[in-house]
């Protein structure tokens, strides 16, 4: 009974619509969520099979809800420094606990990376979920030396109330200047000396003394360079005491000709009472960089050393390999965690859950963490969110369609009732 | 998606237009601030995923050129210095008058050689005598007067190197919380044109007070040095200058590379003064030029005066026939006898030189004695002027002086005198003159620094029309897309 089957075939038009009205209103009023990914139905036809050329057997209509989660939204900048955005494929881990190593079902990955810091130091996003990340170490390497990276059993929420203080060591100090060549006529003159400060492994700060006297050995152009260090014999015996030559003659005039106990263009000390061991870039025997003799006057002209002062966090940053750096008031910049990037195969098949975030499923397949910006991962944006993928046009117009098909469905549903009621009318 | 990116677009033009306009404002507040430099914002294009995504200020930069600046702090370090030592001059030469004023010291002793004259006419003239006593008495005020003034220069120019000192001090603490701030949010892209620009103020100011040289790190923080390479800001750390002032300053105060009773300026226990030794101490700005009025120009001064008190003291002790070994004549050094050989006794005499009180009737002496010798026993005859004649004999020898006076070696002490004043004079005006011309050169690099660094209300004004117009179009642009969306709700 075709009639029949129109009217039901009309019928599953009215829900396949209505479905689609309903993800509709959803994207709207999702349309300003950070992270959120829009739900489309797409439609595929039911046929009912025809037994004879010439009937034809009304199927209908199925809606299949699809979401696009692969679809990036637009990257919004923002003034704070821990909300980060992907720019490109991948999501962030959360979790629903403070734990590490939570269980898989307390897990989930999202995009919505509006991160704040709680009263403890998580960075947790508007949802509440915990953002989880690989601890580091302060020279950048995982503090586990090989993470899992297809399970989420490395990874541990971030937390960044826990660094708090550094100090960071001198282990090198550049000097560059001009000694007066007219001092050093091989008799005994004053010393002139600079003071250079540089830190101690436990963050104080000492001072080396680096002391120049026109040599007393009766040869020109000879001076004696003698170190001190305030952290050794208080500073009242030097910790190098040698005769350093210039050239005086040739292409490499006014550079040092010999500087006993340097190796390799550096001239290693051992400082701090010998507890710390540091480079002095003094510049090479014939290189004209370094610290150099000519007649004029004294002038240093660059003076650099790494290290730095006891300090405590002022302020994190994310950069865009997904390190999440701190900022301490000394100046020192210390990589602290690593937001892994998951990637799972088919992020469409993510099923989706409360606070915009997805839980793996069959169709999603397995998940791998890759360092973002490597391999399919994006790179993680700081002080950018990501805006929800929805577009209100778009969605506008779906509605205008949506609702005239409905409509029309509901007009075949009228038109069957009427031919019905016009057979029903032939029995009297 | 595209009405949503227009809007985006939009809406970073709206924000950076509107950002520039702050900057702008921010410029046109401050085109007369002192040590202001003109801000810019760097645009680029906001890019994400490759795809354009409207507009964005990628920086805030300042124009500024460094070896420019570093040009104007070492000018006008040496322009402090040689207004500083013609400053301090002017009000020693001040004290001292012109050879040819009543005050002088050249007029006094020429008074003082007119009243011998006259009494060598009339020597029973008992008014004539008076003021001979008086001339003398004129002469040696007059000395007094100038070593006093001598040491009140030099209080002043050691207090002046305490001032420098306390706000070098004052500076490089600003300049390592700067260092601090500067460690703490340089490279977070944030802006720091406002601390640089309070960085440079201190580092003119400092420049002023004294020469330095300074070293930027790679992280952004600077190392200031003198410019003999002692270091005073380290990163946070201050070698603070180390100075104490001397209560008062005689003449035979002296620094003497710090074995003297006058402090040294000393960083970490080592004296960079000028003249202690140090082989790359202080060059240039206020703090060198108080050291030179304190520790050479005024002790030159004094060593002058001191020549002449003693040529005065000794030529009236060996011209007077009365005066036996170990007595003193008309000028005493405070009431004793005046040994010229002995350079301990030279020093300061100008400060102590005084009339014998036994030539004057207010402190018990007679008036005779001018006529007849200051160790006279008794009166000789009223008509006696034999050693009226010898005493003026003192102003026509031609003496020896100590050539550290930097004055003639041998002349008579009127013209040596005479000498002295216009020395002091030209030296000041030499110094002013110096000062001036490198003040000339501090003012022409300064303007063109100005004119590189400073805002332009001009330019800055041409630029808010653009914002204006940047703004608007986006504005527009925002309109649009709304009529649009309307369009589609009509639907």
């Amino acid at each position: 009974m075709s009639i029949l089957g129109a009217m039901y075939s009309a019928v599953s038009g009215l829900g396949a619509q209505s479905t689609k009205l309903g993800a509709i209103s959803d994207n709207i009023a999702n349309s300003s969520t950070t992270g959120y990914k829009r739900v489309d139905v797409e439609f595929s036809s039911l046929v009912t099979e025809q037994v004879s050329r010439r009937s034809y057997a009304a199927g209908g209509v199925a809606g299949n809800v699809r979401r696009q989660v692969d679809v990036q939204g637009l990257l919004q900048a923002t003034s704070s420094s821990t909300d980060i955005a992907i720019n490109g494929d991948g999501f962030f881990v959360v979790s629903d606990t403070q734990n590490a190593n939570p269980q898989q079902d307390l897990t989930a990955l999202t995009r919505a990376g509006s991160f704040t810091p709680d009263d403890q130091g998580f960075l947790r996003n508007a949802a509440g979920y915990y953002l989880m990340g690989f601890a580091l170490n302060p020279d950048g390497t995982t503090v586990n030396p090989s993470p899992a990276r297809d399970a989420l059993s490395s990874v541990e929420p971030v937390n960044i109330a826990g660094i708090n203080f550094t100090g960071a060591p001198t282990t090198a100090v550049t000097f560059a200047g001009n000694l007066p060549a007219q001092l050093a006529n091989g008799t005994p003159g004053a010393p002139i000396s600079t003071d250079i400060e540089y830190f101690t492994e436990l963050g104080n700060s000492n001072t080396l003394t680096l002391q120049w006297t026109p040599s007393s050995d009766g040869i020109a152009n000879d001076w004696n360079l003698k170190i001190f260090d305030s952290g050794t014999g208080g500073g009242t015996t030097a910790i190098y005491d040698q005769i350093v030559s210039f050239n005086d003659t040739g292409p490499d005039a006014g550079s040092p000709s010999a500087i006993p106990g340097i190796a390799g263009g550096q001239l290693p000390l051992s400082v701090n009472g010998g507890l710390q061991a540091m480079n002095l870039d003094i510049g090479d025997v014939n290189d004209p960089s370094g610290v150099t003799q000519f007649a004029g006057e004294y002038v240093p002209t660059k003076i650099n050393k790494n290290g730095a002062l006891f300090g405590v966090v002022n302020r994190v940053e994310v950069s865009d390999d997904g390190i999440i750096t701190a900022i301490f008031n000394n100046g020192v910049r210390r990589p602290i965690y690593q937001i892994p990037i998951a990637i799972v195969q088919n992020p469409n098949g993510l099923s989706a859950r409360d606070g915009t975030a997805f839980d793996q499923s069959r169709d999603s397949g397995s998940l791998y963490l890759w360092d973002a910006g490597v391999g399919p991962a994006g790179k993680t944006a700081g002080t950018s969110l990501e805006r929800s993928n929805v577009d209100i046009a778009q969605e506008l117009t779906s509605m205008i369609e949506t609702q005239r098909t409905y409509s029309t469905n509901a007009k075949v549903i009228q038109t069957a009732d009427e031919m019905l009621s016009e057979l029903t009318q032939l029995k009297r | 998606m595209s009405l949503s990116l227009a809007l985006d677009a939009a809406l970073s033009g709206l924000i950076t237009a509107q950002r520039q306009t702050a900057l702008t404002s921010r410029n046109i507040a401050n085109a007369a601030t002192p040590g202001y430099t003109r801000k810019d914002a760097e645009l680029a294009a906001q890019t994400l995923q490759g795809e354009g995504r409207g507009v964005m200020v990628a920086s805030i930069v300042r124009k500024v050129d460094t070896m420019l600046q570093q040009d104007v702090r070492r000018e006008s370090g040496l322009s402090a210095e040689l207004q500083t030592k013609a400053d301090g001059l002017a009000s020693f030469t001040t004290a001292i008058g012109q050879p040819d004023e009543e005050r002088s010291l050249s007029s006094q002793i020429a008074k003082l050689s007119q009243a011998f004259q006259s009494l060598g006419e009339s020597p029973e003239n008992a008014v004539i005598q008076h003021s001979v006593v008086g001339a003398a008495q004129g002469v040696a005020r007059s000395l007094n007067q100038l070593a006093s003034a001598v040491g009140e220069q030099r209080k002043a120019a050691d207090q002046g190197i305490s001032d420098s000192v306390d706000s070098i001090n004052q500076s490089l603490d600003d300049l390592a919380n700067i260092n601090k701030q500067l460690s703490v949010v340089g490279g977070s892209g944030r802006d720091v044109t406002d601390l640089l620009d309070q960085r440079d103020k201190l580092l003119d100011s400092l420049s002023n007070e004294l020469g330095i040289t300074s070293l930027t790190r790679g992280d952004g923080q600077i190392m200031v040095l003198t410019q003999g390479g002692t270091t005073l800001l380290d990163g946070a750390k201050v070698n603070h200058l180390s100075f104490s002032t001397t209560t008062t300053i005689g003449a035979a105060s002296a620094y003497n590379a710090g074995a003297g009773p006058l402090s040294g300026v000393t960083v970490n226990g080592l004296d960079i003064s000028p003249g202690s030794g140090y082989p790359s101490a202080i060059r240039s700005g206020r703090l060198a030029g108080n050291f030179a009025l304190r520790d050479t120009i005024l002790p030159q001064a004094q060593t002058q005066l001191d020549e002449i008190a003693s040529t005065l003291a000794d030529g009236f002790q060996r011209a007077d026939a009365t005066v036996g070994a170990g007595q003193s004549g008309l000028f005493t050094d405070n009431g004793t006898f005046h040994d010229r050989t002995d350079p301990a006794q030279v020093t300061g005499l100008s400060e102590r030189i005084a009339v014998n009180a036994l030539v004057d009737p207010d402190q018990g002496g007679s008036l005779w004695r001018i006529r007849d010798g200051i160790q006279a026993a008794a009166p000789g005859a009223p008509g006696d002027a034999i050693q009226v004649r010898a005493f003026l004999g003192v102003f026509d020898e031609a003496v020896n002086y100590n050539a550290g006076a930097g004055l003639s070696t041998s002349a008579r002490v009127g013209s040596y005198a005479t000498e002295f004043v216009g020395y002091q004079d030209n030296q000041r005006a030499a110094f002013q003159d110096r000062a001036t011309y490198q003040g000339s050169i501090t003012n022409t690099l300064s303007t063109q620094r100005i004119n590189l660094e400073g805002v332009n209300i001009d330019d800055e004004m041409q630029k808010m029309l653009l914002f204006e117009q940047t703004y608007n179009a986006s504005a527009k642009v925002i309109q649009a897309v709304r009529d649009m969306m309307d369009k589609l709700l009509e639907l």
